[in-house]
């Protein structure tokens, strides 16, 4: 078990190095002068000369890279090119919000879709399920950036429930999380439904059936347990998907987390700062996947470890 | 004898109650608690703000841009200062005089004041701040200001320990000597570069100075949670005119359509403290309101919105070329398309600034004349090219599309390359890459030396970075910026401006598209706001009422 | 093994997946096919004579921009009247751009699905076949590109895209045969979205490809003789298209959706292409006063990523027994 733990994290530091690597390129890569940025645009040119000698531009690329690498392995993400903060606290300030937001979005959706995939599975076929199935299936197909909006504006701006943005108290969380959690919980409730469905068809579910014990406690104590199994999977590989979404609510809405702070980094080509978020959101994912690999294995028993 | 179904299994009615109930909590949770009011009285001295993206900095010696300067202004306090009618004033200094020959300028600093950690402010206090925005391990933007100063090369060049033509004769005569005499100078003392920052608080925080800014003006920083927002609030060292406000907060994100909505819930108190103002969209329905209407201020702005021809890159060499683009482009539709937020622009210098030429003629709108032109040049059925924009910005979007169609009717086909901000600045400052692009000036102060010689003076050219983006040469030109440069005559500066401006017109190394309006919305309960061409938001003196 | 079992199961192999007569029935019956790919014809049809109805005079032309589509004020007018969905900011039709953009949606949709699913295929089908270090360096490749937030990766990608040109030729040489310019456009674009959506479908074609090899008949044609190449095509490649057709379905939806998302956020195809993702983004500062100019574009898009949905699931359950093998 150790030997397995260990062989993970092994790769997951490959993988993690392969991605940071791929991504300092292409970050470097695409034209733009920082110093330029930085020095605004009514600068003239030996000030941006000047600004850009300070930065360390002016080395060449493998020699930046070396340098980033090495000050990275020390724990130093570097400061931002453009806002002059630490990269390490610009994410760390901006991390609870995308926290709050990401949490209260999965415990949203995953109230949706886990009693509306158990219903559907046990009225299969029927009209409900039916039309679950319909209204689901255009959730999912809702670009996220759309539905924000619109919920935005008649949820917020016209009837004035909920606040229209910004991030100045908890209440500015619901409706970003509202919005992610609808896109998410359709197909999140179709994987419970497989799920239940399968395992509802188990002969162990009839045994018990069989045996008298009462519908409620045949869902809850023996179908929901094992048809949960693939949503476990799902949540913790979703991650990097997950971000994808994150980036358009938190945009919409104004919000000042981790998505923000990626999409100003690309746009103003913050290369120190693209590197900070990617290297962070890369850790999520492969310390997620490590560890649905690891309770998937504790989970079920039967699963054999490859 | 299975019966798939028991009667104790959910059925499709405990489904729909189940979802009704979520949607009762959801509203109910919403509506819970207290949401965004509106004032209700005016014991509530705070003044609300929000801006689209954060601060970079509020080092003086940093920040440079509109969204910035109004707040590193409520911080720091200058030398000199404008009055309503752009007039330069002494502001934290008594008086100032001029040599004969325009080189050495002398200030005699107000008694008394303070930063805000209670120290009194010195001449030596402005030798500092000055050195450090030469020193290039201070990054400041507008270093390039002050070059001028006597000794500011060796300086830079690290051959000198201190800048020679700065000096402090006693502690409250600040005395500045220039290379060459230049009349614009006091314009550059009026920017928020040369305000006094003192010496110990930098050295406290040498990396991060910004956010732990120390100045003379009527505020201090009290928190900045980066990302989210700032708050400012009054300086008990402050030795001016008492402000009315308790605190100043600033919100970040969002942009100016959600600003607009979080004004109309009366969630701010200014729509909006950026370049744009109110957004163009709203604009016609908020004129159109009764209420409204009357909360709105407007400013013609000293900038110009143009689209850059790079004469060194065929076609737009040829002066027939660029002549026939600026005939071709209807400027007055584009002003209508944007609400009448701008003044059609006949030349480079927009109204508002000294040795603006009121009746100059400028391009009619003439396709006939475009497509004669075109053919002249050697181009009768018109050619294919590309104008670079940014994709995310509405108005330049809109703009764009229009010009696109505007060249197509004289058989221009235009393709257009969006590309961010960041990449726009970098390329159309580098030569022979972007052949036609669009951009604008917003300007540094109000001088045609700030509009004309930055932009059009060909000895300025460099290979990157240029901000002469037309890579525009003409020795006659050039011969009259660098006579008006160093002029001391006022009158005879802007005669060789007026000229130099006439030529350049003639020559149309530009499109010239239009001077943008400002136009915001205040809050009927915020008082104090007037907006000027300069410094349109001075805050310390609002109040609310 | 006993030699009956071997004819069985290299026998049983050629009827493994074959769309035979009762196959085509139950799906051609299945409802949500139906709705699904009747959706999805609809709008094919409509982005292949889009050109044509503007042609004629029925449809107008999205790019031309009307005077009468301002109001008095400069401001879109409403739908109703002379343009049936309204107009947008700079008097466009907004009924003839949705359909035009169709064409745009569905084509980078399309294609870019078949990038991704080419190369996703190609991964899953290697890595799954051959295992060993194969494998392992494909799905470490694979696990690379799935820790980098693909957006972004999009983002910086198409930022790349400024009219560059590529030189591929060895140093010593000064060719130019291999030279290509990276611009902006439907071509670029789909390849960027295709680059990024890959992934998840090497990760099951993987899968798949390991449960159909594990399969006795594969090691019975092995025994046999057959070479790699013939394993794959005759044995593998039947086996897991029904997966590989489901993938597809669900994957055009993904890549309708990225795209959308990539033009709101400007990095999409350019303007004035009437690309939906584009239209909402351009509609943002007017969602106040025109709301209609987000709605519409956005309907367009919940329409086309459900049909591509349905389709996909309805395949889903009607090939779900052959993906299983247990048919």
């Amino acid at each position: 078990m150790a030997t397995r733990i260990f062989y993970r994290l092994l790769w997951g530091i490959v993988v993690l190095w392969g991605a940071t690597t791929i991504t300092f390129f292409v970050a470097h890569a695409v034209p733009s002068d920082p110093a330029r940025v930085y020095a605004g645009a009514n600068a003239d040119a030996e000030t941006v000369a000047r600004i850009r000698k300070e930065m360390g531009l002016n080395d060449p690329l493998s020699t930046q890279y070396a340098r980033y690498l090495g000050r990275l392995i020390r724990g130093d993400m570097g400061v931002s090119l453009v806002t002059g903060e630490r990269v390490s606290e610009a994410i760390g300030t901006r991390l609870p919000t995308t926290l709050a937001l990401a949490v209260t979005a999965v415990v949203l959706w995953m109230a949706l879709s886990v009693p509306i995939g158990a219903f559907t599975a046990l009225h299969r076929g029927r009209p409900l399920d039916r039309g679950v199935l319909v209204v689901a299936t255009i959730a999912i197909s809702l670009p996220v950036f759309w539905l924000a909006r619109t919920l935005q504006y008649y949820l917020g701006y016209k009837s004035g429930i909920f606040p229209v943005a910004g991030m100045t108290s908890w209440k500015h969380i619901l409706l970003p999380a509202l919005t992610l959690a609808i896109v998410t919980a359709g197909y999140y409730a179709r994987l419970v439904h497989t799920g239940m469905v399968e395992t509802l068809n188990q002969d162990y579910i009839r045994v018990a059936r069989a045996k008298g014990v009462s519908e409620p406690r045949v869902l809850f104590k023996h179908a929901l347990r094992n048809g949960i199994l693939p949503v476990v999977t799902v949540l913790g590989l979703d991650v990097a998907t997950l971000l994808g979404g994150v980036v358009f609510t938190e945009n919409v809405f104004a919000l000042p987390g981790i998505g923000t702070l990626a999409l100003q980094s690309v746009f103003t080509l913050d290369a120190p700062m693209i590197m900070g978020v990617v290297i962070f959101s890369a850790v999520m994912v492969v310390g997620a996947n490590l560890l649905v690999d690891l309770l998937y294995g504790w989970i079920d028993p039967r699963i054999p470890h490859p | 004898m299975c019966s798939t179904r028991t009667s104790k299994e959910p059925g499709s009615r405990t489904f729909f109650l189940w979802a009704g109930l979520w949607v009762a909590c959801f509203l109910g949770w919403g509506c819970a608690g207290d949401g965004p009011a509106p004032r209700l009285s005016g014991d509530d001295q705070t003044l609300r703000l929000a801006i689209p993206s954060d601060i970079n900095s509020l080092d003086p010696a940093e920040a440079y841009d509109v969204v910035s300067w109004p707040l590193v202004r409520t911080m720091f306090h200058g030398l000199v200062d404008y009055d309503d009618h752009l007039d330069l004033i002494p502001w934290q200094s008594e008086s100032w005089s001029i040599s004969e020959d325009g080189r050495v300028l002398t200030f005699t600093l107000r008694p008394g004041i303070r930063f805000s950690n209670g120290r009194f402010v010195t001449a030596e206090d402005y030798v500092y701040t000055l050195t450090r925005i030469l020193d290039p391990a201070t990054r400041s933007p507008g270093q390039w200001l002050f070059r001028n100063i006597e000794g500011a090369g060796v300086f830079q060049d690290g051959k000198a320990d201190r800048v020679k033509g700065l000096s402090a004769p006693d502690a409250r005569t600040f005395r500045i000597e220039l290379i060459q005499p230049d009349l614009t100078f006091l314009h550059v003392l009026a920017m928020p570069f040369a305000y006094p920052v003192p010496k110990e608080e930098v050295a406290k925080h040498p990396q991060d100075f910004f956010a732990h800014p120390v100045g003379t003006g009527p505020f201090v920083l009290e928190k900045w949670q980066r990302g989210t927002y700032l708050r400012f609030e009054p300086n008990p060292s402050f030795t001016g005119a008492d402000t009315k406000l308790r605190s100043i907060d600033v919100r970040v994100g969002g942009d100016e359509t959600l600003h607009m909505m979080m004004f109309e819930r009366g969630e701010i108190d200014i729509a909006s403290i950026t370049a744009t103002g109110i957004p163009a969209p709203d604009f016609v329905r908020v004129m159109k309101d009764p209420v409204l209407s009357r909360q709105v201020e407007s400013q013609p702005l000293n900038a110009t919105y143009y689209l850059s021809l790079n004469t060194e890159m065929p076609p737009f060499d040829d002066v027939r070329v660029r002549r026939a683009l600026n005939h071709a482009i209807d400027r007055e539709r584009i002003v209508r398309l944007i609400s009448d937020r701008g003044i059609v622009a006949k030349g480079v210098l927009p109204p508002g600034m000294p040795g603006f030429k009121t009746d100059r003629t400028g391009y009619a709108y003439d396709p006939p004349k475009a497509r004669a032109l075109l053919a002249e040049a050697g181009f009768p059925t018109g050619f294919e090219t590309e104008l670079q924009m940014v994709a995310q910005n509405d108005t330049e979007s809109k703009i764009a599309q229009v010009v696109q169609q505007d060249l197509e009717k004289i058989g221009i086909k235009t393709g257009l390359k969006p590309v961010t901000g960041a990449t726009r600045i970098e390329t159309l400052g580098r030569r022979r890459t972007v052949p036609f692009g669009t951009f604008a000036w917003y300007q540094d102060y109000p001088d045609p030396s700030n509009f004309l010689d930055v932009l059009f003076n060909g000895e300025r050219i460099t290979e990157v970075n240029s901000n002469n983006v037309a890579f525009y040469d003409n020795p006659q030109v050039n011969a009259l910026l660098r006579q008006a440069a160093h002029s001391t005559d006022m009158t005879a500066r802007l005669e060789l401006y007026r000229q130099a401006e006439d030529l350049i017109v003639d020559d149309a190394p530009w499109v010239f598209l239009y001077h943008p309006k400002m136009y915001i919305l205040r809050q009927p309960w915020l008082k104090g706001l007037k907006l000027n061409p300069v410094w349109p938001f001075r805050f310390e003196r609002m109040w609310i009422e | 093994m006993p030699p009956s079992v071997v004819k069985d199961s290299v026998a049983s192999s050629k009827t493994a997946f074959a769309l035979s007569g009762s196959l085509w029935r139950s799906i051609l019956r299945h409802r949500l096919i139906q709705i699904g790919s009747g959706m999805i014809c609809f709008l094919g049809v409509l982005a292949v004579f889009a050109p044509v109805l503007t042609d004629t005079g029925l449809l107008n032309d999205p790019l031309i921009q009307f005077e009468t589509g301002l109001d008095a004020d400069g401001l879109p007018v409403a739908p109703g009247g002379s343009f049936l969905l309204g107009a947008d900011m700079l008097g466009r039709d907004v009924l003839s751009r949705v359909v035009h953009g169709s064409r745009i949606s569905l084509t980078v949709g399309v294609i870019a699905m078949c990038t991704a699913v080419g190369i996703g295929v190609a991964v899953g089908l290697l890595a799954g076949y051959f295992g060993t270090w194969v494998n392992t360096l494909l799905m470490r490749i694979t696990d690379v590109m799935i820790t980098i937030p693909g957006l972004l990766l999009a983002i910086a990608l198409a930022g790349l895209m400024d009219g560059r040109v590529i030189h591929l030729h060895p140093t010593m040489f000064d060719w130019h045969i291999f030279d290509f310019t990276l611009k902006r456009g439907m071509v670029s674009i789909l390849l960027v979205i295709g680059l990024i959506s890959w992934t998840w479908i090497a990760r099951v074609v993987r899968a798949q490809v390991m449960a159909v090899r594990a399969r006795d008949f594969i090691d019975a044609a092995s025994a046999v003789g057959c070479s790699h190449l013939r394993i794959i095509t005759r044995h593998i490649l039947p086996n897991i298209a029904p997966s590989v057709i489901v993938l597809a379905s669900l994957n055009t939806a993904n890549t309708v959706l990225l795209d959308a998302g990539l033009s709101f956020l400007g990095v999409g195809v350019p303007p004035p292409a009437p690309s939906w993702g584009v239209m909402i983004a351009e509609a943002q500062p007017y969602f106040i006063v025109s709301p209609h100019l987000t709605l519409v574009p956005g309907m367009a898009i919940v329409f086309t990523v459900v049909g591509f949905n349905l389709l996909g699931q309805g395949l889903q359950d009607v090939l779900d027994p052959y993906v299983k093998g247990t048919r």
